[in-house]
Formats: C-alpha cells, structure tokens, sequence
C-alpha cells in the first residue's frame, strides 16, 4: 500500500479479567481518504478495534495488548488518548454521552478549545463544522432539546471542528430514526468528499444497506478475527463466508444472490442503483414485462404472521390527545382513532417524535389523555381509569433499553418478580418465569447472573420477563435495536411466535424491512396523528405520501420501484418475492 | 419542559455579564442568604432575587417542588430546636417579651435532659427564617448555574489553577445530572409496568423496595461514566493548556455590578457582626 494512514500488525487484545482475547491476530493497513467499514455481528471486536486506534483501550479500559498500532505515523501504545485525539477521533453510537456542554456551539468548541488554538480559530471552526453538519441555527440550542438525529450530527460536528486525519464511527446511526440516519449519512457522505479524512465505520449489519452505499473497502470481523476483506461487492460474492459470519446482507445482494449460481461472479451489486444496474442487463428482454405482469395474479401475501386476527376488538382508542406542558406546549397525539384486533401483528412507524412512544405509553396506562372525552380500552380494561396493576396483566411493554428493566441478581430472579408482584405465589411464579424463559430459549441460564450479561441476553431476558406476567397484548418498543441481524431476527420470531398463540403484538420500530416481513399491519404516525393504516403492501406501495413522513420502503421495494418500467409492481415487500418475479421472467425468455 | 440547574443561553443583562460579575452577584445573595435570619430582611431579599431570576428569564416551574421539599425538610429539621428556643435571650433585635408568648406548652421547665419546650412566637419566627434561608440559597445557585455556561465555569476554574480531575468532575456533574434524573424517571415507569409499586406502610421495606429503581440506575450511572471519560478523552480533554472561551474583558456594567455588590456585602456584613443587623 502506497500511503497507508493506519498499519496494524499483529494485534491481540484481552480485557482484564477476561478469560479469552476479544481480538485476535489482526492485520491490516488503511489507506489514506479512503472509507472503510468494519463490519461483523455485535462482539466480533469492531468497537474495541475502533477504540485501541486512538489508545482508548487500554488507557481507559484496561487489558493486555500484543502487536502494533500505528496511526497517521504515531505508535499508538503508551499515549494518552488526548494527545492521539490530535489525530484520529471517534464518534460513539449514543449520542446522549457524547455530548459534554449545555449549548451546541460550546459543544463543539470543546475539542478545538482542549488544542489550545487560538479563541478566534476555534469559533470560525464551531461555525464552518456547525454548517457542514445542518445545524446553522442551533449554535445556543441546548442539545437536551434536539432529536437523536441532531445529536448525534451536533456530535460529529465536534469531531469535524478538531479537523483530524482520522475518524472513526462507532455504530453512527444505530440509535437513530430514519430522518436522522439520512441526516447523519448525508453528513459523512459529504466528509468523504470534502475534508479528504480516512473514515472507518464499525456496522453491526442493521444499517449494511445504508453502509455500503458509500463504503470503498470492508473489513469482516467475527469472534475477534478479521474473516475476509475488500471491496464490498467483491466481499459480499463470497457469500459462504458471509453467511457463517451471519452478518446482514443488503436485500439487493440476496436478490443478486438467488438470481445467480453460487460462486461464480467476483462481484455483486451492494448498493441500490447497482442492483437496478444488475438486473437491467438481466432483464433485457422484450418478454420480461409480460411474464412478470403475468405473474403478479400468482403473488402471494409476503406477511409471514401465522394467524389471522379476529374481529373481536383487543384495543380501541377514542379521540386520544396528549399535550406536554412546556413553552410553548407540545401537542404531541391528536384525536388518534385507532382499533386492533385480537390477534393482530402491527407495526407502528414514524419518525422520532411523531407520537409512537406518547401512544404506546397511553395504551399501557403509563400516561394518561390530556383530554377528558378520550377513552382506551384493552380486553374490555378501562385502562384511563383502572389501576396500572390491572392494565398491565392485560397488556404490558417492552422497553428499547432492557437495563432500564433489570436489577435482580439472577435469571431465574428477574423472571418471578414480576409475577410475584402481581400476586402470584412462589410456585406459581416460578412456574411462569421458567415457561418465559423457555420461550426465549433461556431456560437453561435459570441461576446465571444477570450483571455484565451482552445486550441480545439482556434484551432476550426483558422479554421473558415481561412473558411471565402473561400480557395478552404485547408492545415491544425497538425490539431489535442495537441487535445484531441474527440476535434481532430470533427476537422477531419469537414476537412471532406468540402472535402465533393468538396474542395482539405490536412493535414500534425503524426498521422497514423487519415491518413488512413480520407485520400483517402498519400504522404511520406523523406529528401525532395516523398518517397511513394498512397492510404492508398498501403502505410501502404508496412510495409519495410514505415520503412526506421522511420513511423509506425497504430497499427491494425501492428496487421494484425502480425497474417499474420492467413491470415490477409497487409493492414488492421481500427478496423471496422478487426474486420468484424475476425469476418468471427469466424462465420466459429461457 | 426545562431542566432544573441548568444553563439556557438567554440574550439577558445577567447573561451578558462577565462570569466574576455573576459570581460576585450570586455570591452575595449567598452571603447574605446564609448571614441575615430576619424575616423583615429576607423577604426583600427573596423579591429582589426573584425580579433578577425573571429578567434572567429562569423558569420557575422546576423548581417548585425542589423548594417546598427543601423547605420543609429544614422546617421539620429545626424544629427541634425552636421547641427549646424558649430563652427570650436567643433573640437579640425582636422584642423579648413578644418572642415568649407561648402558643402552646410541650414540655415542663423540670423534664429530663430537655428542660421546658413550647410552641412560642419566637419558636415561629425561627422556623419561618429557615425556609426563607433555603429558598434564596437554591435560587442563587439556580441563577448562577442558569446564566453562566459550563465553558465559563471550565474558564474560572481553569484561571483558578483547579486540578484537571477537579474541572472535569463539575463538568460531567453539571452536563449530567438532568439525564439522570430523567433516567429515573423512565427506571421508575419500566418497574411500575412489572408490578413495582412503593407503597407500604411498612419503612423497612420501603427502603427494600427501592433495588428496582436503584440497581438499575446504578448500573447505568457506572456504564455511562466510562463513555463520558471516553468522550472527553476523545476530544483532548486533558491534552493541555486550554483556550479561554469565555470573556473576561470587564465593560462598565461589570464594573459597576462587581464594586457595587461588593461594597454592598462588606457593609451588610459589617453591620451583622457589629449591630446585629438581619439577627432576629
């Protein structure tokens, strides 16, 4: 390599205390201004590898090193993180703890300020980063009230102020709404171009789509070893290795997967105009738009919900208002008429802030309406005027954060509180916390401590938990967030699972692709009120009045889309589905 | 809704003063919160505060229950004391004979180790002046904190010579303390969806059933402490010398804020030793 930026040699590294390396014989150089992505499923390594390039391991978490690490010239081992900080700086997926000042533009002049440049030098950065990130206009804004999304742009922009060499991001949109993802992308996409940085962005696979559309290079990580490495659609072709990493793989690569035999192509489309690309030169054929037309009425429903649900009602909400005290007062659900049926799967989308969460917390009697003629009934529970003691052992919630939930000491603990809260005797709780435990395919960790546990065990132990109350209807708040792709679709199955067993499940979510596999309905919210209602396939086929709320359909619907004048419907919901269209077509012109 | 003791960037005459001014401004209020026990003092006292708190457009609404709380702890805590406040010589301005006018008796002058209790108007005056001590004391310290942004502090602190360890504490104190609480909030709303409730006659568990709350938070709290180090580290927090953002080119309204107030303190605190101006 001509001018590498970054040279790692040989790299092993154990957490104190820890009974293995959490990274093994890594070996790679990065180029200068090139973007890499380091991509694996949640404890391949990528953050600690991330976090050793600028000495924050083992300076602040110990543990043993071996190897070498040099970057931009420096030997990394023995210096203090601040004085590495000079060159290569990291922005964290949370963006809440990233952020150390009360107003943006102090935020951002708080890195620039510790370099000592001069008062003037640092405001003109503060300003240009502040520009270059959106966020004109919000230089005394508390960060406390800015969304996810402009947090974390507000976090980058201190990173983009001290004007480094080097940028590392760590899972940049993982806790982001779609609007902030784009925001936050388009921020990186528009780094690369200008600042001429190296970037390196560790992905856990939920946002590989959105990855790959600007990576140049990717590093494959699994069990603290870098498995492959190279240009994304040379890496993704070599599918065996990718699918025994389990790392996602973008829906246009899967379409691309099915459509040719294994192993032969060196390259595959990873990104979405690659993929329209690839199938045009596919679908060259003056027959291909009869024989897909022709297979439309052959279609079936991509929802995989087992059960139908009933026409017996599971919640009815009436004329639902929320105002938020403040100056000015937010009025954050407006008249929202809504009616679930028992047995339903339902997806509740929208951008942060359009009253997903305020609703869910209603239906569960967490808050209550701000308007007197409002009414929420679940089974047949007044849940405005019942005690929370009794909503809950009709329906119950999920957190995104499961450590907001847990505090006993084992599983087995955590699993027969909240049945024994609710009045059940020891036996019987015991009883139905082993029952949640074996839905999660935890019962085997009944005496494991629950302190230091990875967050798909903590996610996987909040949902027993909540199992063993035995909700009838069940609202899993982003229940795959932070996840990876094979944590997160156990979780999904197991949402599926008890929907199966005739339970109302709804879950609030980002994720288009989880939504329109999963879901049998989809409700959009959009500044507190219904936006869209309807099958996945209704919502996700109306690509405009979808735009207006800022969401964006899965990628294969977005790929139909785009090959409309092939005659792909609107609505392709999964990659099974197109590929059995393109497929079609194929078999016609053969 | 805002958070309470923190700082809002407000284009006020209080905001624009330098952060010496603000905190000879602030720390005489404090002075003389802690010095003047009179009623007939502190509540001018509390007014004008409370006109500066305004024009400095600090809301009030947060700290509504801070204050009641505050106040009625210290009530309860210093009643005690003005039970046995029955001595006409504690008080050396009021008027002897009105502070002994008993209200009510609670104990004979010949009990045990306590001597003569009773309910007195001075009894009363004493515990009034401790809310109004509390309240101006919490207000200062929300002004201050409220008018003056964490780069000022880092500023004084850092002209100051305070070791890094020092700085960075207040920092992370300062920038974090509101999402704790709002941490605890949702904690407390995650548990009561299992069934978690505090309500028991019952002190003991009472305080047993506070691990749900607690566990969490404190995991959280331990968690979130190593992403902050990591954050500030990142962005060479402790590199070395720092650039004072903050101004501290002194305009006449500072220098007449600053000499004023302190002129101002040194008389009242003249006063209070040498005529008991402010006692009771």
């Amino acid at each position: 390599m001509s001018n590498p930026e970054i040279i790692v040699r040989h790299l092993n590294f154990t957490y104190l205390r820890a009974p293995q390396p959490v990274l093994k014989d890594i070996h790679f150089e990065i180029e200068a201004g090139t973007v890499t992505a380091i991509v694996g499923q949640v404890g391949a390594g990528k953050s600690t590898l991330l976090k050793m390039l600028n000495g924050l391991i083992p300076s602040i978490i110990p543990g043993q090193v071996e190897g070498d690490i040099i970057v931009a010239g420096q030997e990394v081992r023995g210096k203090d993180p601040a004085f590495m900080a000079q060159f290569i700086n990291l922005v964290f997926d949370d963006p809440v703890l990233q952020i150390v000042q009360l107003t943006a533009e102090e935020d951002v002049a708080f890195g620039p300020a510790n370099l000592n440049l001069p008062r003037e030098e640092v405001w003109k950065r503060v300003f240009r980063a502040l520009e270059r990130v959106d966020l004109k206009g919000f230089e005394k804004r508390n960060p406390r009230s800015m969304s996810g999304g402009e947090q974390q742009l507000l976090a980058l922009a201190g990173i983009l102020a001290m004007r480094p060499r080097i940028i590392g991001l760590d899972e940049p949109i993982a806790m982001l709404d779609p609007l902030g993802k784009a925001r936050v992308l388009q921020a990186i996409r528009e780094m690369k171009e200008s600042q001429g940085a190296t970037i390196l962005i560790a992905e856990s696979g939920t946002d590989i789509e959105a990855i790959c559309e600007f990576a140049d290079h990717m590093i494959l990580m699994d069990k603290g070893r870098i498995l492959d490495r190279g240009k994304p659609g040379e890496l993704f072709a070599r599918r065996q290795i990718v699918q025994e990493s389990k790392l996602k793989v973008p829906q246009v690569t899967r379409v691309a997967w099915n459509l040719t035999p294994s192993s032969v192509s060196p390259e595959v489309p990873v990104t979405l105009e690659g993929g329209r690309r690839w199938l045009s030169s596919l679908l060259e054929s003056a027959k291909s738009k009869s024989a897909i037309q022709a297979s439309l009425s052959a279609r079936e429903t991509p929802v995989i919900s087992a059960v139908r649900p009933k026409e017996e009602p599971a919640i009815e909400i009436k004329n639902l208002h929320h105002v938020f005290p403040g100056d000015p007062p937010v009025h954050a659900l407006k008249g929202i008429n809504l009616t679930f049926s028992k047995g339903d799967f339902v997806a509740l989308l929208g951008q942060n802030g359009s009253g997903k969460t305020t609703l869910a917390f209603h239906l569960v009697g967490a808050e209550k309406p701000t308007n007197k003629d409002a009414s929420i009934m679940v089974n047949g529970v007044d849940v405005r005027k019942s005690p929370l003691s009794q909503v809950v052992r009709q329906i119950n919630y999920l957190f995104q954060n499961p450590a907001n939930q847990l505090f006993c000491q084992t599983f087995g603990q955590e699993v027969t509180f909240g049945p024994q809260a609710l009045g059940s005797s020891p036996a019987e709780a015991m009883e139905r916390g082993r029952e949640a435990l074996r839905k999660v395919g935890l019962e085997h960790l009944w005496d494991y401590y629950t302190l230091s546990v990875a967050k798909s065990l903590e996610t996987l132990l909040s949902l027993a938990s909540v199992l063993a109350m035995n909700p009838q209807v069940l609202i899993a708040d982003e229940p795959t967030g932070g996840l990876d792709y094979a944590t997160g679709e156990k979780v999904m199955e197991i949402l599926l699972d008890l929907n199966r067993q005739g339970r109302t499940v709804i879950v609030i979510t980002h994720d288009m692709e989880l939504a329109a596999k999963y879901c049998r309905r989809v409700v959009v919210l959009r500044r507190g009120e219904v936006w869209m209602d309807g099958t996945p396939k209704e919502v996700f086929g109306q690509p405009e009045r979808l735009s207006q709320t800022r969401l964006s359909p899965p990628q294969v619907t977005l790929l139909a889309q785009s090959l409309a004048s092939y005659g792909f419907p609107q609505d392709v919901m999964s990659t099974e589905e197109f590929v059995s269209l393109a497929q079609s077509s194929q078999q016609t012109r053969s | 809704m805002a958070a309470p003791f923190q700082y809002e960037f407000h284009n006020t005459a209080v905001h624009r003063l330098t952060p010496l001014s603000k905190l000879v401004l602030f720390g005489a209020f404090l002075i003389m919160a802690g010095v003047y026990l009179d009623p007939r003092l502190k509540i001018p006292m509390l007014v004008i505060l409370w006109i500066l708190l305004a024009l400095a457009k600090m809301p009030f609404r947060p700290y509504r229950g801070i204050l009641v709380i505050a106040s009625i702890a210290v009530m309860v805590g210093q009643s005690y004391t003005a039970v046995l406040m029955v001595n006409p010589d504690y008080f050396k301005v009021y008027d002897r004979d009105w502070v002994s006018i008993v209200i009510l008796e609670l104990l004979p002058p010949d009990f045990p180790i306590f001597g003569r209790a009773a309910i007195t108007y001075g009894a009363i005056l004493y515990l009034i002046s401790f809310p109004l001590q509390v309240i101006p004391v919490i207000l200062t310290v929300a002004g201050l904190l409220h008018t003056t942004s964490l780069s000022e502090i880092v500023s004084v602190l850092s002209r100051l010579r305070m070791p890094f360890p020092v700085i960075f504490m207040t920092t992370v104190a300062l920038r974090f303390v509101p999402e704790i609480v709002e941490k605890l909030r949702l904690i407390q709303r995650a548990q009561s969806l299992r069934g978690w409730t505090m309500e028991t006659r019952n002190p003991i568990k009472k305080i047993t059933r506070l691990k749900p709350i607690l566990v969490p938070i404190t995991r959280s709290v331990i968690r979130s402490v190593d992403v902050i180090s990591m954050s500030s580290k990142n962005r060479a927090f402790g590199l070395g010398p720092v650039t004072v953002m903050a101004s501290f080119e002194m305009k006449t309204v500072d220098y007449i804020v600053t000499i004023g107030i302190s002129v101002l303190t040194v008389v009242g605190l003249y006063a209070a030793f040498a005529w008991d101006f402010g006692s009771l």
